[in-house]
């Protein structure tokens, strides 16, 4: 303030340590020395993600929840019950209690097939990332690349690791893309994300390879063996048709998908440590709507709360 | 220090709350406030450049860093740092008027929303495309501009409580380091504004005002600079802007910034002495250039029934080592001040109607530069000193033909002499006299309000005993709140920049 010339240096340093930064990030990706630095912060930042999310995590949840689907009297209700639960509850026995009802989802659909270790999203990415930080590190056994999915279907793929936090890039990112077979054929074909599912449609963009094959919403997609079960184990659910888009010519039959999971409401989730010693093919997707289904009417939230699959 | 714990106590906050809560709400539109950014910009507002600047730049590396993060590092602390800095830069709008300090909050708030999509856009181009940012942008804004008054008010109160001061009247360079002031009271303020209102309304052709003075006086800020004064003249807009505020000190006008005394600095306005010593603040708006009567110019000041009347002295050579101000001679120390519209002879071709000039020299350079005689007199100029010496400076303001003028090799002391009619043998052109005038309504923290407004605050308050101890003491004038030229400096740099930018540059 006093000394101009001072400060204008000042900026002149810093312009050029951020585009130094910006640059060498860009060039190598994957470079040791900002990897380091980059699990240094994650640690710090972490556990005081980790801290904070510990106190305001039930009442984000509930806040966040409660915009969407403010369900008339029942606020009252969950207002105080919340406020019991987070006098007698951690997060830790919040967490188990999700991850119970989890697992014995996972268990029944999967004929146990799925080890997943449980775990919360804590943090979620600035601006335009589709990333959420989840409070499971190396130290659960969270390697990369390992797939991350909810009660519902598939969240996303840990791209980082720190010592009790990792980070998942969610399947709506753009920069996501998931190997998917159709359910009843066992077409192959892959899904994009819909950028953010905030404010967009939240639509997967879904590619099958065989081109005269004829698409029809309500097909159920899961995901594709990938190699060495990285990053996506098979069989968990990802979607379903919501509208088929025909383009005479193309080369790829194409749809959108309506995600099973759903984005903007994520809590509780569990991270594949190891991958299903078969197949399960499809017996963990959810059952059909019995009648013909109208895509509109048949939002990714109705489908979520039919009841659990296997049952 | 308590500064920098509190600024990095909201910024972490503000990281945490934005990534673990708000970045999780599902707001309608898709968007969410940037809770980081608000914080950036309102450090810069409320803190200036500097805090702004490095604010940014750590807050952006941090959410560069923080684990949900993974685009390209040094994004954000690009963005961000840019948004400090240019907030910082408009830090005087908060001592315009709230609401375009708001305004100004909320146009950075955008000016940074807008800056990180499109860095991200351009960077990370598989993740983030245009319908992308399409989406979430416009909402995302909103939310800003709809959080950023809330922002500033409570970054305003925060820094008000660190003692940080917004009054407009204490824009004052002695409030930064090493200045040597204490924020100006209400009592203070009250009385400026009511010299300045009575001079205003009363004062008719009354020049006193250190503006004119000074807005012409720059025409001869290479003589200053010859005298030694300074090294050599002004090749830089530095050395331009040193020089003019030298001149402004010197003339009555209060410098824009970094307070400037000639010689030692009184013992009242030393930034590390106590306030014990009172000094009055100047009384240079009773002076009235038409009374030719020297010493009619009293120190009665902003708080008159306080202080006894008293000759206005000014003495540049008081205090330890003239030398230093006077460009390193000894002994010699005795600068002048001639106010002449008709130019001073054998020193430069003489323009048209060139303003007041200033001349500052030690007899033997006086001597040797402008080639006459002893001292500076030459031409004509009334008043002016001969020799060296210490006595009470006089000053004397004449519309004559400035008796006095040229002779007498025993006066000691400088004069000021105020005098628009020269006689027509030493004015280079014929057209009429350059007349200052005196016009209202330019800038407030233009002139002498922040001398006089140091003064008054090192004086404690503005009820203080008579002054001791010498010094320039004169220099003050409480007119300088308005003010009717701009110093050189100043008006090259308005051309460059825009109006509205002019106190940007602090």
């Amino acid at each position: 303030m006093h000394d101009t010339g001072r400060t204008r240096l000042l900026l002149g340093v810093a312009l050029i340590a951020a585009l130094a930064l910006i640059a060498a990030s860009y060039s190598s990706g994957s470079s040791s020395v900002l990897g380091a630095v980059r699990h240094t912060a994650g640690s710090v930042f972490g556990s005081a993600e980790r801290a904070v999310s510990s106190v305001t995590g039930p009442v984000g949840r509930f806040f966040g929840s409660g915009i969407v689907g403010a369900r008339g009297g029942q606020v009252e209700q969950l207002q105080r019950k919340l406020a019991r639960m987070r006098a007698e509850l951690s997060a830790a026995q919040l967490s188990k209690a999700d991850y119970a009802e989890l697992s014995r989802m996972l268990a029944l659909a999967g004929a146990g097939t799925y080890r997943v270790v449980p775990a919360t999203v804590i943090a979620f990415g600035q601006g335009y990332q589709r990333t959420v930080t989840l409070d499971a590190g190396s130290s659960d056994g969270i390697k990369p690349q390992m797939t991350v999915l909810d009660g519902d279907g598939l969240v996303g793929q840990v791209v980082s690791v720190d010592a009790t936090t990792c980070t998942v890039l969610l399947a709506s990112a753009t920069s996501s893309v998931v190997g998917v077979r159709l359910a009843p054929s066992g077409q192959v074909g892959w899904v994009t994300g819909g950028g953010s599912a905030k404010g967009g449609t939240g639509l997967f963009k879904l590619q099958v390879l065989d081109s005269g094959i004829v698409l029809r919403p309500g097909e159920q997609l899961v995901t594709a063996a990938s190699v060495h079960d990285r990053p996506f184990v098979p069989g968990v659910p990802v979607g379903v048709i919501a509208s088929v888009s025909d383009r005479a010519g193309a080369l790829t039959a194409q749809a959108l998908v309506r995600p099973y999971a759903d984005f903007t409401a994520l809590n509780v989730v569990g991270i594949v440590v190891a991958p299903p010693r078969h197949n399960p093919r499809f017996s963990v997707l959810p059952p059909k709507p019995a009648p013909a289904p109208t895509p509109k009417s048949t939002p990714a939230k109705t489908s979520r709360t039919t009841s659990p699959p296997g049952q | 220090m308590k500064r920098l714990i509190v600024v990095v106590a909201v910024l972490a906050a503000a990281l945490l709350v934005q990534l673990t809560i708000i970045n999780g709400l599902d707001l309608p539109g898709g968007g969410a406030p940037d809770l980081v950014l608000l914080c950036v910009v309102v450090i810069g507002l409320a803190g200036g450049a500097q805090p702004g600047l490095v604010a940014g730049f750590c807050a952006g590396l941090a959410l560069d860093l923080a684990p949900p993060a993974n685009e390209l590092i040094g994004q954000y602390a690009l963005v961000f740092c840019l948004v400090g800095y240019g907030a910082g830069r408009m830090t005087f709008t908060l001592r315009q008027s709230p609401l375009l300090a708001f305004a100004t909050a909320a146009a950075a708030v955008v000016t940074g929303e807008a800056l990180a999509a499109g860095l991200a856009l351009v960077l990370d181009t598989p993740q983030v495309t245009l319908a992308t940012v399409a989406a979430v942008l416009p909402s995302s804004v909103l939310y800003d501009i709809a959080l950023s008054p809330l922002a500033l008010f409570a970054a305003v109160k925060i820094a008000v409580a660190l003692g940080v001061s917004f009054n407009p009247l204490d824009d004052s360079p002695a409030l930064e380091r090493g200045g040597s002031a204490a924020p100006i009271g209400l009592a203070g303020l009250a009385g400026l504004r009511r010299v300045t209102n009575a001079v205003v309304a009363g004062g008719g052709p009354a020049v006193g005002s250190g503006g004119w003075v000074t807005g012409d006086s720059t025409a001869s800020v290479a003589a200053v600079g010859e005298v030694g004064w300074l090294r050599g003249p002004a090749t830089s807009r530095r050395a331009r802007r040193e020089q003019a505020r030298l001149i402004a000190a010197l003339t009555g006008a209060a410098p824009r910034k970094g307070a400037f005394w000639v010689g030692s600095r009184p013992p009242g306005l030393n930034p590390g002495a106590a306030a014990t010593s009172v000094t009055p603040p100047s009384g240079l708006h009773r002076l009235h250039p038409s009374s030719g009567v020297a010493g009619s110019a009293t120190r009665d000041s902003l708080a008159p029934r306080a202080l006894p009347a008293k000759d206005l002295k000014i003495d540049f050579s008081h205090g330890g080592s003239p030398g230093a101000a006077a460009g390193g001679r000894e002994g010699v120390s005795t600068p002048r001040i001639a106010f002449g519209s008709g130019g001073l002879p054998g020193r430069r071709p003489a323009r048209g109607r060139s303003g007041p000039r200033i001349n500052f020299s030690g007899s033997g350079r006086s001597a040797a530069s402008a080639g006459r005689g002893t001292g500076l007199g030459h031409g004509g100029l009334p008043a002016t000193v001969r020799g060296d010496g210490h006595g009470p400076a006089k000053i004397a303001f004449g519309t004559g033909s400035l008796p006095r003028a040229g002779s007498g090799g025993r006066r000691k002391v400088p004069r000021i002499a105020f005098g628009t009619g020269l006689s027509a043998l030493h004015r280079s052109g014929t057209g009429p006299m350059a007349r200052p005038r005196f016009r209202a309504g330019s800038a407030r923290s233009a002139s002498g309000s922040w001398l006089a407004g140091s003064r008054l605050r090192s004086a404690g308050l503005v009820t203080g005993g008579p002054g001791r101890g010498a010094g320039f003491r004169g220099g003050g004038s409480s007119y300088g709140l308005r003010r009717s030229h701009w110093p050189k400096a100043a008006k090259m740099r308005r051309k460059r920049r825009p109006r509205w930018l002019r106190w940007g540059r602090r």
